[in-house]
């Protein structure tokens, strides 16, 4: 159909290969983990320190008729959470590693000298279990013990992949993923946290880049933390705009509610940049084919025709916008939505949010692909974040070694990695997650 | 009302203090000690002792089983009573998979199931009650004393609970919709929900109007968290985490609170369990009940567990595959790769099968052969297997998927290019007509059963058609070791079962040839009762698939014979 549509540029000829990228070494990870990592910050925002005074612990456990559950929630909030630590076996072939589930840890030096000492790759951050579940790990032969790993608390938590972007990217594909494509998430991540904050009263959320082609969000209000996975599948699915049947049929969910005439809004907001400007979506074999699937079912043969007759007259030019501006003169308002929310509605993954015993990586960490740091990012940086420009491994070490003064003995361990960070390109992002701590304390936190 | 009040010689009640074997040994002390379930110890958290004295105390019909009933029971009535709420709870499954929930098919059947059992108590309200109608006073008295009594029996894994759950749970939300004074049962159960005011509803107005709340309806402000279902269909408007609940959407709550305070009430009852040595015969008597529905679908995923089928053999059994594995087996086949819950799927299959975990590992290295090297595979899918098997991770024996979690699963994604494509899930649901044409004639299913087979998926009813596959392919099996003239008899609908579990699927196409462990204990198991029925010797040979059947015939006393069939079964449920 896109051969109707003429003088259409060739596809754009694959992206040069990437240059080959050289795998990180262990001594590069401890350097790292060592001198940068903000485990201070990271293990403060974990452990909530600030939030439940002691006499609502003890109120709280009192009304919960569970013994187990009043002994551990009276104290070590960050002993009874999972972490799990991915690393690289010495003198193993890159690329294997080593998964180990059920960890905890008593406080940050503990995380930070077992991270070190493992020659950690990346590390996963899980949920609160009712006892530390470094105690939970069966000896071997052994069953778990039932109620043993059912998770009390969890950070509710959103994960978005650009895979599932597609056939809307005229850019990239894969895994591949660039700051034209990130427009993508930043469009969900605004329609995810207005919804949150409106319609669920979740206000305490922090960004973090997976290293790669995707971005997570953690939800951290105290109410969201102890929601049921029920709730949890509840949320997205409220969240979840659009539906695509089998036969490429692409239905909005509810057009007529307010949280998809919000979400509308926001699409509008960003389609024009996102979609026409830099995807230039209306002149892209791939897009267009996508384009195609939907208004062919969205519109009746005489309608669509005349569309691109419209299209063809146009022709291509340096972005989108007059195809669009044609389309949505000729057809009805319907049609169009159905083509914004086609290409921009945010897609999710049901389980990592629904299941409170998943692990996700920790912000901070190294993408062992890479070699970029998933940084901490707020709503608002989302927009003109690109994912090809962030710090790398390689590139903050670069960074801390032209710079004199770094603080290569941890003679002050509380702060030396925080000034380290402030002498890199990670200082933007260490401000982020620390605005997203003072925003967990309890002055900002009205009572619940 | 109280057993020891009794005459019937037998009827013994069941007392704390009563020595297992002696009945009577020790006789009632107090006419006020708890019936069954030691709730002086308070293993049934959150109940208040509380007993029947009158019509007037028993309040509402409808209850949500917070407190435990504390009269006393015969052994024989309290079987009875647990083997009805069995029976009925089992009806409930058979409906929710015939028709869809909330349909007026699947409401006349619970209906119907519920008379059936005598548990009919929910048309009447609580002025009823207070006449002292005495079936009605028995049908209330037998519907509390079951449930709790089947708790016991169902609180032993995980998959129980949750069946018991959601069949209770199907239950109490039909009966509290037929309740015809809502709002009395809201309060009394101390459903404390502000409804909106009138100056609240300005504001909101055009919200409410959106999700098509009139004006005059009342509307709850509920904590989102409890109507999660009506959330997650954008049923209700939600704002600052409240959801605005229009009374007549007030079933979800009520429904969900139901789950929730039973759920947390049968965590409780698990944790007390071990320590309720001296209600032995109550916790028997529904174990044997329980069980005896369950086992057969356990049985079926472990039919095999004494035979064992090697890496080599399992091509030669394709035949006895269900739908879904027979498609995954041939995917593995041609494509000699799989995707992660595909394996998990097939694998899982494989080992309800009986192939041990060696078996297994070679099985699909063989298979994954002309793909992947052997010690990539070793390095990248060895694991899962192993995980299969309980030997790495959590270390739990993880068991075959059944039919419901096969059909509710996620669907398999389809990608481009052969790697892409996931092949697990059940057939009969993802495809379109012209592979669904495909795949009944490899079942030998006759042209005249096509409409029908189409009409059941059509209406979701997948298990049903699978049921009508495997009979299909037994016919045409029995047909050809038939002498010729002699025809098959014309295919009635009634004989169809559901399948529950494509290991249930394959165990009863291989009991043609041989008969299975659990068809012979079975078989033997129905002897020693004594209770074979009018069919059961016609159909032994598949016995071993069909709880109900089961169900309905060990109907006997049970003083006589639980102790032989609870030995058998406790074997069977490993």
């Amino acid at each position: 159909m896109a051969a109707t549509i003429s003088s259409l540029p060739a596809p754009r000829a694959p992206a040069e290969p990437e240059p080959a990228f050289e795998p990180i070494q262990r001594e590069e990870l401890v350097s790292y983990y060592r001198n940068l990592f903000p485990f201070n910050q990271l293990v403060q925002w974990l452990s909530y320190p600030a939030e439940v005074p002691p006499s609502k612990i003890k109120q709280e456990a009192t009304e919960s008729f569970s013994s187990a559950v009043i002994s551990a929630s009276a104290s070590h909030y960050l002993a009874r959470r999972e972490f799990a630590i991915v690393l690289q076996p010495s003198g193993a072939a890159p690329g294997t590693e080593i998964f180990r589930r059920h960890l905890s840890f008593l406080d940050s030096g503990a995380l930070r000298r077992a991270i070190i000492a493992d020659h950690t790759v990346r590390f996963e951050v899980g949920a609160i279990h009712p006892r530390p579940p470094n105690l939970n790990r069966p000896a071997s032969g052994k069953t778990a013990f039932l109620s043993a790993s059912l998770p009390l608390e969890r950070e509710l938590v959103f994960d978005i992949d650009m895979d599932d972007y597609d056939r809307a990217r005229s850019c990239c594909s894969g895994k591949q993923c660039c700051r034209r494509c990130f427009g993508y998430i930043a469009c969900a991540g605004d329609i995810l946290t207005t919804a949150l904050r409106e319609d669920f009263g979740f206000e305490r959320t922090l960004w973090a880049y997976s290293g790669r082609r995707g971005a997570h969000l953690w939800v951290a209000d105290r109410r969201a933390r102890l929601l049921t996975p029920d709730a949890r599948g509840a949320i997205v699915s409220y969240l979840n705009l659009a539906s695509e049947g089998d036969d490429g049929h692409f239905r909005i969910l509810g057009p007529r509610l307010p949280p998809t005439l919000r979400a509308r809004a926001i699409i509008r907001r960003h389609f024009e940049r996102v979609v026409l400007r830099d995807q230039n979506a209306f002149n892209h074999a791939k897009t267009l084919a996508f384009i195609e699937s939907i208004l062919s079912v969205a519109l009746s043969r005489d309608v669509y025709a005349r569309v691109r007759d419209e299209w063809n007259r146009i022709g291509t030019g340096p972005d989108s916008l007059e195809r669009w501006a044609a389309l949505e003169r000729l057809v009805p308002g319907e049609a169009c939505d159905t083509l914004m929310f086609a290409f921009c509605h945010p897609r999710l993954d049901v389980q990592v949010t629904r299941q409170t015993n998943h692990l996700l990586k920790s912000p901070f960490c190294v993408h062992p692909a890479t070699g970029r740091i998933c940084v901490a990012l707020s709503t608002e940086e989302l927009a003109d974040f690109d994912p090809e420009a962030v710090p790398t491994i390689r590139s903050v070490e670069r960074e801390l070694n032209r710079s004199e003064t770094a603080d290569r003995e941890p003679a002050d361990e509380a702060d030396f990695t925080t000034r380290n960070i402030h002498r890199t390109s990670l200082r933007r992002s260490l401000l982020t997650l620390e605005a997203f701590l003072q925003s967990l304390q309890p002055a900002a936190m009205p009572s619940e | 009302m109280q057993a020891a009040t009794r005459k019937s010689a037998g009827h013994l009640p069941l007392q704390l203090e009563a020595e297992p074997g002696s009945p009577g040994a020790a006789p009632p002390q107090t006419p006020h000690r708890p019936g069954f379930g030691p709730a002086a110890r308070g293993p049934f958290s959150g109940a208040t002792p509380s007993r029947f004295v009158n019509a007037a105390e028993l309040g509402n019909t409808l209850t949500m089983y917070t407190e435990m009933p504390q009269d006393e029971v015969a052994l024989d009535e309290f079987y009875d009573y647990c083997m009805r709420r069995q029976r009925l709870l089992q009806e409930i499954d058979n409906a929710g998979v015939r028709h869809p929930p909330q349909s007026s098919g699947f409401k006349s059947c619970i209906r119907a199931a519920l008379t059936a059992a005598r548990f009919n108590i929910t048309p009447l309200n609580t002025s009823s009650v207070l006449r002292n109608d005495d079936t009605l006073m028995e049908a209330i008295r037998a519907d509390r004393i079951s449930h709790w009594g089947l708790r016991l029996g169902y609180v032993t894994n995980d998959e129980k609970l949750t069946w018991l759950l959601e069949k209770e749970a199907l239950l109490f939300n039909f009966r509290f919709e037929e309740l015809p004074d809502k709002m009395a049962f809201l309060r009394d159960n101390e459903f404390n929900f502000e409804v909106v005011s009138k100056a609240e509803r300005q504001l909101l107005a055009s919200h409410l109007a959106a999700y098509s709340v009139k004006e005059e309806t009342p509307v709850f402000k509920v904590p989102f968290e409890r109507v999660p279902g009506l959330v997650g269909s954008r049923m209700v408007a939600v704002q600052a985490g409240i959801a605005f609940v229009p009374i007549n959407m007030i079933g979800d709550l009520a429904g969900f609170e139901f789950r929730q305070r039973l759920r947390a009430s049968l965590l409780a009852v698990r944790l007390a369990l071990p320590s309720m040595e001296d209600d032995v015969r109550a916790v028997a008597i529904v174990r044997q009940i329980v069980d005896g529905a369950t086992a057969a679908s356990d049985a079926a995923a472990n039919w095999s567990a004494d035979m064992l089928i090697r890496a080599n053999q399992v091509d030669s059994l394709a035949n006895h595959f269900p739908p879904c594995m027979r498609e995954m087996h041939r995917h593995l086949n041609t494509v000699h790769h799989m995707k992660h819950t595909g394996r998990r799927q097939f694998g899982l299959f494989l080992k309800g099968l009986g192939v041990p975990m060696e078996e297994s590992l070679a099985y699909w290295k063989r298979a994954f052969g002309p793909k992947i090297a052997p010690d990539a595979f070793d390095r990248n899918y060895a694991y899962n297997i192993r995980y299969d098997y309980g030997r790495e991770g959590s270390r739990t024996q993880a068991r075959p998927f059944g039919c419901r979690s096969i059909i509710l699963g996620d669907p398999p994604a389809r990608g481009s290019g052969p790697h892409a494509i996931e092949q697990h899930g059940c057939p009969l649901r993802q495809s379109k007509e012209p592979e669904l044409r495909r795949l009944a004639q490899s079942y030998h299913l006759r042209d005249a059963e096509m409409p029908s087979l189409l009409a059941e998926v059509q209406g979701s009813h997948y298990q049903f058609a699978c049921g009508r596959l495997l009979r299909s392919m037994r016919q045409s099996r029995a047909q050809a070791t038939k002498a010729p003239g002699t025809e098959a008899p014309p295919p009635v609908d009634d004989d169809i079962r559901p399948i529950s579990h494509p290991n249930e699927f394959a165990s009863i196409s291989m009991g043609i040839n041989r008969s299975s462990g659990a068809a012979r204990f079975f078989a033997s198991a129905r002897f020693r009762e004594g209770a074979v029925g009018a069919d059961g010797a016609a159909r032994q040979d598949d016995a071993g698939a069909h709880s109900k059947r089961h169900q309905t015939e060990s109907a006997a006393p049970p003083a006589a014979a639980s102790n032989v069939s609870m030995a058998d079964l406790a074997d069977l449920d490993l």
